[in-house]
């Protein structure tokens, strides 16, 4: 498996999530104020360069209950407030829509023009703050250089790494139903007709050659399917043409969407996996935990609304009620005690401020957020 | 993961991220584990091992990440599993790796295929030959006969002899090839693919060389991963997929 997965992963979902949070922002009609005040406070945490840094750092992908706490914690980096069942199913959207984006590419290089197209949007997000739109321009300079010469081997790996990590997710989307690109039974629908890769051919000739090296035959079959050449190559440019809709907004046309769970999932034993054992993913989980902080409270409490993902109150309180009980003790359990952090890392954290404007959050209230990660079992 | 079947015994063997376990043949016994990285070493490491092939009955190939291909004897009982040389023609990840009687076809993520020969009385590995199509990785090789077949990343189908000339060329599939398999008492070929087709050809090698395209399948919104024929004639054939928990299977009417 690849160890350059996580940043695609992580920027990836990051985006959707921006995506799914700015239509909610909209539909619930709150103040242009305070919804650009959650985006840029999300998408600032997300891009914070020493962050960033480290998640680009070769290493494995965190687990599926790792990643989940990350964006919890970044879902609730600034005035925003979601209950469980909205994070849940907020989380559920993002990962859904990344494993289709993920397995209908083209080419397994197309990963990148996907992370490319979030970069873009987020980047429209925040054009109104300089600082911010710096961070996400230092993010699109990382991609470029650590992802802009690999060869199509390696994306084939990253791509497959990505998979397996989706693997088993059949969560229904109301957007890919209704679109049709998503069966009843939850599997993504694919299509025999389309574009074959740039550089492919489509399928249907077979050419026979002389044994001096000459084309002397060429014979025909059925394809099974209407495929048609690829004209022109996404390009990584910073302007550049993804020649791609995957990683675009799709919720941009205020389509509802809503998620069903398609079958009862067992209940996976809470255990430690061997990701809470790597030193290097509790260092970064804890260096965002400081990083978010929390926000003083007076700011806070007087700015603080809750957002629903769900179209009413009551269909919010009817998911939450059907919630397993134990899901919500599930933490995972951080022990930044141990000797196996980076010093270096912590020398870090221990500069950290986040900076970026006035009255926004600084790590002193990081240890509650820190305490909470940490269980006592 | 492969089962490799020697004239006495079968192991089971996985090519994993840093290193290859060889199992008995239910899977129960550990007999041997060879590390791509250095014991001491803590640290991340992105070695992987790919491909997994028998050689004339007696030996054990793996492919690495490297590009160099690992030669192990293996005793026709016990676990003395030995590592005896590596094969060093390839500098790009080795993709996939095939046997037939003494000859070795490998392939790795540039498109470059190596065909090695083992001469019995030197007992020595020797490169054959060499065909370095670069642009699109080979995604598998199979050899049947005279010929090597190559499957590749862009959907394409070659058809070489043994000393590397092209006699036939296919655009087969319409995405990644994931699998090919040869049904040798045939000549028929199966290929899967991304696209969520298996086709089957046949390939002809007495005069002329030739392909023929045979059949396919559609399994419909499942990107196919794996497969192989089922009956030595290759009127049967098994194929696996992405997220899916069954092996579909399908017989010649």
């Amino acid at each position: 498996m690849s160890l350059r997965t996580l940043p695609l992963l992580f920027i990836n979902l990051g985006g959707e999530m921006v995506y799914i949070l700015d239509q909610r922002l909209k539909a619930q009609v709150i103040p242009d104020e305070k919804a650009k005040k959650v985006l840029h406070d999300i998408v600032s945490t997300m891009f914070n360069r020493r962050f960033m840094d480290e998640l680009f750092k070769p290493q494995e992908l965190y687990s599926k209950k790792g990643l989940r706490t990350v964006f919890d914690r970044l879902a609730h980096a600034s005035i925003m407030r979601l209950n469980t069942a909205s994070m849940d199913k907020l989380y559920d959207l993002m990962t859904m829509a990344f494993k289709y984006q993920v397995a209908m590419s083209l080419t397994p290089r197309d990963v990148l023009l996907v992370t490319l197209n979030h970069i873009d949007a987020i980047q429209s997000f925040v054009a109104e703050s300089p600082v911010i739109s710096g961070h996400v321009d230092n993010v699109y300079q990382l991609l470029i250089t650590n992802y802009g010469k690999l060869s199509i081997g390696e994306f084939q790996l990253i791509r497959q790494t990505l998979l397996n990590f989706f693997q088993d997710m059949h969560i229904r989307v109301s957007i890919f139903l209704k679109d049709k690109v998503q069966n009843s039974n939850g599997r993504f629908a694919i299509s025999t007709a389309g574009m074959v890769p740039y550089g492919s051919e489509p399928p249907g000739i077979i050419r026979m050659f002389s044994t001096e090296g000459e084309h002397v035959k060429t014979a025909s079959f059925p394809s099974g399917g209407n495929y048609t050449y690829s004209m022109q190559q996404g390009s990584i440019e910073l302007q550049g043409n993804r020649c791609t809709q995957l990683g675009t907004n799709m919720y941009a046309m205020n389509k509802p969407f809503e998620t069903t769970i398609s079958v009862p999932a067992p209940q996976q034993p809470m255990s430690m996996d061997k990701n809470s054992q790597n030193p290097l993913a509790k260092a970064e989980l804890n260096l965002l935990a400081q990083l978010i902080g929390t926000l003083d409270e007076k700011a806070a409490a007087s700015s603080e609304f809750r957002l629903n993902l769900f179209r009413t109150d009551e269909e919010e309180e009817q998911a939450q009620a059907l919630r397993p009980a134990d899901l919500h003790a599930q933490v995972i359990q951080i022990d930044a005690r141990c000797g196996g952090m980076d010093g270096e890392l912590a020398k870090i954290m221990g500069d950290m401020k986040v900076v970026e404007q006035a009255g926004t959050a600084n790590s002193s209230k990081g240890d509650d957020l820190l305490n909470l990660m940490d269980s006592t079992q | 993961m492969k089962y490799c079947d020697y004239p006495s015994r079968s192991l089971m063997v996985m090519a994993c991220q840093r290193g290859i376990q060889v199992y008995d043949a239910d899977g129960s016994v550990m007999l041997y584990w060879h590390s791509l990285v250095p014991p001491s070493s803590d640290e991340v490491s992105a070695s992987f091992a790919r491909g997994i092939s028998t050689f004339q009955d007696c030996m054990l190939c793996i492919g690495t990440d490297s590009g160099n291909i690992l030669i192990f004897d293996v005793p026709t009982r016990g676990a003395n599993i030995v590592l005896r040389e590596m094969l060093k023609g390839h500098t790009a990840p080795i993709s996939c790796l095939f046997n037939k009687e003494d000859l070795l076809g490998s392939g790795d993520d540039s498109g470059k295929v190596v065909v090695w020969q083992h001469d019995v009385d030197s007992n020595s590995i020797q490169v054959l030959t060499t065909i370095d199509i670069q642009g699109s990785p080979c995604s598998s090789v199979l050899l049947w006969e005279e010929l090597v077949i190559v499957a590749y990343a862009s959907g394409l189908i070659r058809v070489f002899n043994v000393l590397g000339r092209l006699h036939a060329e296919v655009a087969a599939h319409a995405r990644w090839i994931t699998a090919m398999d040869v049904a040798p008492a045939t000549g028929l070929v199966l290929s899967v693919s991304e696209d969520s087709f298996a086709k089957i050809w046949q390939l002809k090698s007495e005069d002329t060389v030739e392909i023929e395209h045979k059949a396919s399948e559609c399994v419909q919104d499942v990107q196919l991963c794996g497969c192989r024929f089922t009956s030595v004639n290759g009127s049967s054939f098994c194929v696996t997929g992405y997220d899916l928990a069954e092996v579909i299977c399908f017989a010649a009417k």
